[in-house]
């Protein structure tokens, strides 16, 4: 008899009837972010370093660099579901996790806000709350459609740049295959730093010789909207700061590809489009 | 020496017992009996036996054994080169082996053939840059130690470059694996991982034991070595080869880790003489246990994040380094 109550748990798992999970462990921002949406962040006991900006879990225990995560820290936290993004890693820490019985769910889904639904999804269905899932995905979508909206209504694409600082004063600009790149085309506008790939530096010089229209400038270089012109080299001499289509944006919504980035894009859109 | 060897199983036992994851006495024990395959019936209870056996023991061990290959080659290039400043980094192979580990990440081939892919690159890497020298300084039977050393700085500074333009080339997810895997750590360690290490452990320890002799003859001078009956040219080329393989196994499972290779021989001459008899074994004994204690830090100060491996030797290290330059030695003089 017990060995049959015993089987039962272990195979509870794999029928697909499952307690909804009480201790949750999560790694990267936008995943953070939709499993608060859905109204489960309180049952969220530890976060990665970059899920520390959700305001809801600020302060939680850290497990550390999603790329880099450690078996027994996240075990520590004596999680019933561990939630990742797809960046999480290194890949033999997550089998190390799998193997000692704790669910590993690796969200996946295309870095694009296309791909938002899918990972609201996937987010849902494992935390049994598909209803809040599917509202939390009309919501996305009705603003994907108005940011369609803007665009189509005006056709001109201006030239934009994406500047991130990564420590000290590297100033940084976005240029193919990054998520920038994604948001600034879904925003309608071409990315003026379209001829390299990655992250790369960008001298004064060469921020002067591209002229952009309009500048997205991350909060990881100024803080406050007053700071932003004067904080940011060679900006005031471009056409984008002599016109004021500078924007400052939060890292996490506008390159999380969470539930807050359909919303973001829509600002940047709104923003530039108005002369 | 006695206590050397009681002091490396002590560390392992302390460190196996001590991690993210509170385990009390209990626990421990039945997690110790329950062997690596136990079956967990409750899914809220704390798996303690996978824990152990599937997270911590692994990765005990290959801090043991990383720590032991870094200092046996440690002591072996400190004896060749008769300079106690000498670190297995001066021939290049740390620098080949990370070289390695880059480009795979730049391809973002890390996780082919079920993640072995990204240790092979770094160790070819290592292997490599080992040729590498062996060309800069027109094999290894010609010239003295002098021009080798040179030759390895060349090599470091090639590498250096090379490293750094695969660096700028990265996309950005590629670069924040590559920055954390130089830093070092021991995390994700499996049992066949440690195999393979213990093998090319064993394989590089056989040699350089072998020519224990041979680095003390060296201290005298490379002439009078030769007057002894030893063969340099011979010596020379086996060491570099051995200390290599040594380095580039550790290195390609556990990223570059520093100090441990210049640290532990040094303090191992402290203790017990200039014998390479002594030198040898004590470095591999204290540099398993310097590594063991530096992993426990990692993975217990910041817990439940970890810190990387690399940055403990270092704020160990550098200290212990400055200390080393600045006291009157009688083993200091480099010639």
């Amino acid at each position: 008899m017990r060995l049959l109550a015993a089987l039962l748990f272990a195979t509870l798992p794999l029928t697909g009837v499952r307690a909804e999970p009480q201790r949750i462990v999560t790694a990267g921002a936008a995943v953070t972010e939709i499993v608060c949406a859905l109204g489960a962040g309180d049952r969220i006991v530890a976060v990665d370093t970059s899920s520390q900006r959700v305001p809801e879990v600020r302060g939680k225990p850290d497990i550390g660099y999603v790329r880099t995560l450690g078996a027994e820290g996240v075990l520590s936290q004596k999680p019933d579901l561990v939630l990742v993004s797809d960046e999480a890693g290194p890949p033999p820490v997550l089998e190390q996790i799998r193997a000692a019985g704790t669910p590993l769910v690796v969200v996946a889904g295309e870095k694009s806000l296309e791909g938002v639904a899918a990972r609201i999804q996937t987010v849902a269905q494992t935390l049994g709350r598909e209803e809040e899932g599917a509202s939390l995905v009309t919501r996305a979508n009705s603003e994907l459609a108005a940011l369609q909206k803007v665009v189509l209504s005006h056709p001109e694409k201006p030239t934009v740049i994406f500047l991130h600082a990564r420590g000290g004063n590297n100033l940084m600009a976005a240029g193919t295959n990054t998520a920038a790149h994604t948001m600034i085309e879904a925003c309608g506008a071409r990315n003026a730093c379209a001829g390299f790939e990655g992250y790369k530096p960008l001298s004064a010089e060469a921020f002067a010789a591209l002229a952009p229209e309009g500048v997205i400038v991350s909060e990881s270089i100024v803080a406050t909207d007053a700071e932003l012109i004067s904080s940011v080299p060679g900006l005031a001499a471009t056409p984008a700061g002599r016109n004021g289509r500078v924007i400052r944006v939060d890292d996490a919504a506008f390159l999380g590809f969470g539930p807050r980035s359909a919303s973001a894009a829509l600002q940047v859109a709104a923003r530039f489009s108005n002369p | 020496m006695v206590w050397l060897a009681v002091l490396l199983p002590a560390a392992m036992l302390l460190a196996a017992a001590t991690g993210a994851v509170v385990f009390n006495a209990s626990d421990l024990w039945s997690a110790l009996t329950a062997g690596p395959g136990a079956v967990v019936t409750d899914p809220t209870a704390t798996n303690f036996a996978a824990i152990l056996w599937g997270i911590r023991l692994p990765r005990v061990i290959l801090a043991a054994l990383v720590g032991a290959a870094l200092a046996l080659a440690g002591a072996a290039v400190q004896g060749l080169f008769r300079n106690p400043l000498a670190d297995p980094g001066l021939i290049g192979v740390s620098a080949g082996a990370a070289v390695g580990a880059v480009v795979c990440f730049l391809f973002g081939w890390q996780g082919l053939w079920g993640g072995w892919l990204l240790p092979l690159m770094a160790f070819v890497g290592s292997l490599l840059s080992v040729l590498l020298l062996r060309a800069f300084n027109t094999g290894f039977e010609a010239g003295g130690t002098a021009k080798l050393i040179l030759a390895g700085v060349a090599l470091n500074a090639l590498l250096g470059s090379v490293l750094g333009f695969v660096l700028y080339s990265a996309s950005d997810s590629a670069l924040r694996s590559m920055t954390f895997w130089t830093l070092g750590g021991c995390g994700g360690a499996n049992w066949l991982q440690n195999g393979f290490l213990a093998v090319f452990f064993v394989a590089g320890a056989v040699v350089l034991g072998r020519h224990a002799r041979a680095l003390d003859a060296l201290q005298l001078g490379e002439v009078q070595a030769a007057d002894l009956g030893v063969s340099i040219h011979r010596v020379r080329g086996e060491i570099i080869v051995a200390s290599a393989l040594l380095v580039g196994a550790a290195t390609a499972f556990a990223g570059v880790i520093g100090f441990i290779g210049l640290v532990a021989p040094h303090m191992v001459r402290l203790l017990l003489g200039g014998l390479h008899r002594w030198i040898l074994p004590g470095s591999v004994l204290l540099g398993a246990t310097l590594l063991v204690l530096a992993d426990l830090g990692a993975r217990t100060l910041v817990a439940p994040a970890e810190l990387a491996v690399g940055i403990l030797t270092a704020a160990a290290g550098a200290p212990f380094f400055l200390w080393l330059l600045r006291r009157p030695s009688s083993w200091s003089a480099t010639r």
